[in-house]
């Protein structure tokens, strides 16, 4: 069978993504409009790229999405590199992975949050004396209960993407290094982070790009400003048919750094994997 | 030593909070400072148990799932069978760079623009429009489990049955149980990515879902209700992944056709 079998698939892929977006552009410009005659303006980009609230946003929501995958990233290469292959662990590790975003946010709400239940322990261990003393974690303008409920659910992701991989290396070649002398932590950085890093940055993009678009952690654990750019075009959006092109606008910025991150992380395989391909 | 410590440290963190649901959703007064509930009571199971909403939504969240798996494994199961043993190796890039597109796109854009395309078809505010615009959300799941286990069948297995005579019909259902592990593994991501959508039920098809139910008792702050729809869904979305993987991959776990 050809590729032609996939025809079915590619079409409805294609009307989702490419109609889907092109439909949306559309309309941001005012050649589709949901009620009147068509009339082509730019007056929705002019008005969100000129906005102070885009630019708190996109710092937000990048800040968000470095912060909480750099912080996810390093615990999983801590666990990966402790636990190697022991299975009891790797299973642990699928409970939090099945549990859906928006009950992640929820833990981080009641577990971190002044009157929470890591307050509460701080207060039964004598460390603070009221729920006032207790810093915001949650609904804060940086957005640490967002990247806390974000490492919390990518931890076990990257752990699970990137293992496999680790594991396999450890077997065929870290006994080799082992052999000629080379320390363990010497072994491990020096071969299976060469070898493995390109498939923990590939997991890192995805976990990046994930956090950049989805909407249901920072609207139960953001603020009302500045608002990630997925809260923002998602609020716009519910709003006025006025404002549907303002979301789009914004939707479209989120795309954009989507596939810078994207294009970043494709281009540092490119360039340093190439050295390490056929392992 | 050093393993078991990690095994700890990964306990505590990841899913000893899942115990502060539980503690919640039984919880009577719990006021500050107490680290457990002064009084316990079991009222707001009953009031989620005993509501036509949560009945309705969870009809309607299981059946949302089951139907976009289902579609979604139809579609992927030829693309995935003709991706595999095809020489174009152009139109493979081409065609997986397209269904994988959803893993890099924010969801929200196409979904604006594909409102517009139900909208006209008369499909939004419907189950059908859910299903339609949710499907393409697992397709890169469902396609790259199916990918997985092809590549390690030899295109060469139809030859050997075609000589021996098997039909095509038998030549499928071969297959199929030659790829059951990686038909249980996308099925079961497909499952809870659909159980998990808030914003799709929600924009498109006004339907009320598990999450769209919950999601004023997350905001407004009813700690008891919230935690018992915290933990429903939660272990709906457990138990979709185990229901198949025990319904696909069957009793022999790890098994090899």
């Amino acid at each position: 069978m050809k590729w032609q079998g996939s025809s079915p698939l590619l079409l409805l892929m294609g009307a989702y993504v490419c109609g889907g977006i092109g439909m949306a552009v559309l309309e941001s410009v005012g050649a589709a409009p949901l009620i009147g005659t068509p009339r082509w303006t730019l007056d929705a980009y002019v008005h969100v790229l000129t906005a102070e609230w885009l630019v708190d946003g996109m710092w937000l929501t990048m800040r968000i999405a470095l912060v909480s995958t750099g912080i996810a990233v390093g615990c999983a290469v801590m666990i990966c590199m402790c636990i190697g292959h022991f299975a009891l662990t790797r299973t642990l590790l699928l409970i939090p992975l099945a549990v859906p975003h928006l009950v992640a946010a929820l833990l981080t709400v009641w577990i971190a949050g002044q009157s929470g239940w890591g307050a509460r322990m701080a207060h039964a261990l004598g460390i603070v004396d009221h729920w006032s003393d207790v810093p915001i974690l949650t609904n804060d303008t940086f957005g640490w209960g967002i990247i806390f409920a974000y490492v919390w659910k990518e931890v076990p992701f990257i752990v699970l993407f990137w293992l496999p991989i680790v594991v396999r290396i450890r077997e065929e070649w870290v006994r080799v290094a082992r052999v000629h002398g080379a320390s363990a932590w010497r072994a491990w950085w020096g071969v299976v982070w060469p070898l493995s890093w390109p498939s923990l940055a590939i997991g890192s993009g995805i976990v990046c790009v994930f956090v950049i678009g989805a909407i249901e952690v920072p609207y139960v654990l953001g603020v009302t400003h500045p608002a990630s750019l997925s809260v923002l075009s998602f609020e716009l959006y519910r709003g006025t048919l006025v404002e549907r092109p303002q979301a789009i606008v914004v939707a479209l910025c989120q795309m954009l750094m989507c596939l810078v991150v994207l294009a970043i992380v494709l281009f540092c395989i490119w360039r340093r994997g190439q050295r390490h391909a056929g392992w | 030593m050093l393993r078991w410590g990690v095994f700890g440290l990964v306990a505590f963190v990841f899913v000893a909070p899942l115990g502060v649901l539980v503690i919640a959703s039984g919880a009577g007064v719990w006021v500050w400072p107490s680290v457990l509930p002064q009084s316990w009571t079991g009222g707001a199971w009953w009031t989620v148990i005993a509501s036509d909403a949560f009945v309705s939504a969870l009809v309607a969240s299981v059946g949302i799932a089951v139907a976009v798996t289902a579609f979604a494994f139809v579609l992927c199961w030829y693309a995935a069978f003709g991706l595999a043993h095809s020489d174009a190796r152009g139109m493979r890039t081409i065609v997986l760079a397209v269904c994988y597109a959803p893993l890099v796109v924010p969801p929200f854009l196409p979904l604006i623009g594909t409102h517009r395309w139900l909208i006209r078809l008369g499909w939004s505010d419907s189950v059908w429009g859910v299903i339609a615009v949710t499907v393409p959300l697992v397709v890169p799941y469902v396609l790259h489990a199916l990918l997985l286990g092809l590549d390690t069948i030899s295109a060469q297995w139809r030859d050997v049955a075609r000589m021996l005579g098997a039909s095509v019909f038998a030549q499928q259902r071969t297959l199929l149980a030659m790829l059951r592990p990686s038909i249980a593994l996308g099925c079961g991501c497909a499952l809870i990515v659909s159980w998990s959508q808030y914003v799709v039920p929600l924009t498109i098809g006004q339907i009320v879902t598990i999450p769209v139910l919950m999601m004023p008792y997350i905001v407004g702050g009813d700690r008891a209700l919230g935690a018992v729809y915290a933990l429903v869904y939660t272990c709906g979305a457990c138990a979709l992944w185990l229901s198949a993987d025990v319904l696909i991959r069957g009793r022999k776990r790890g098994s090899r056709a």
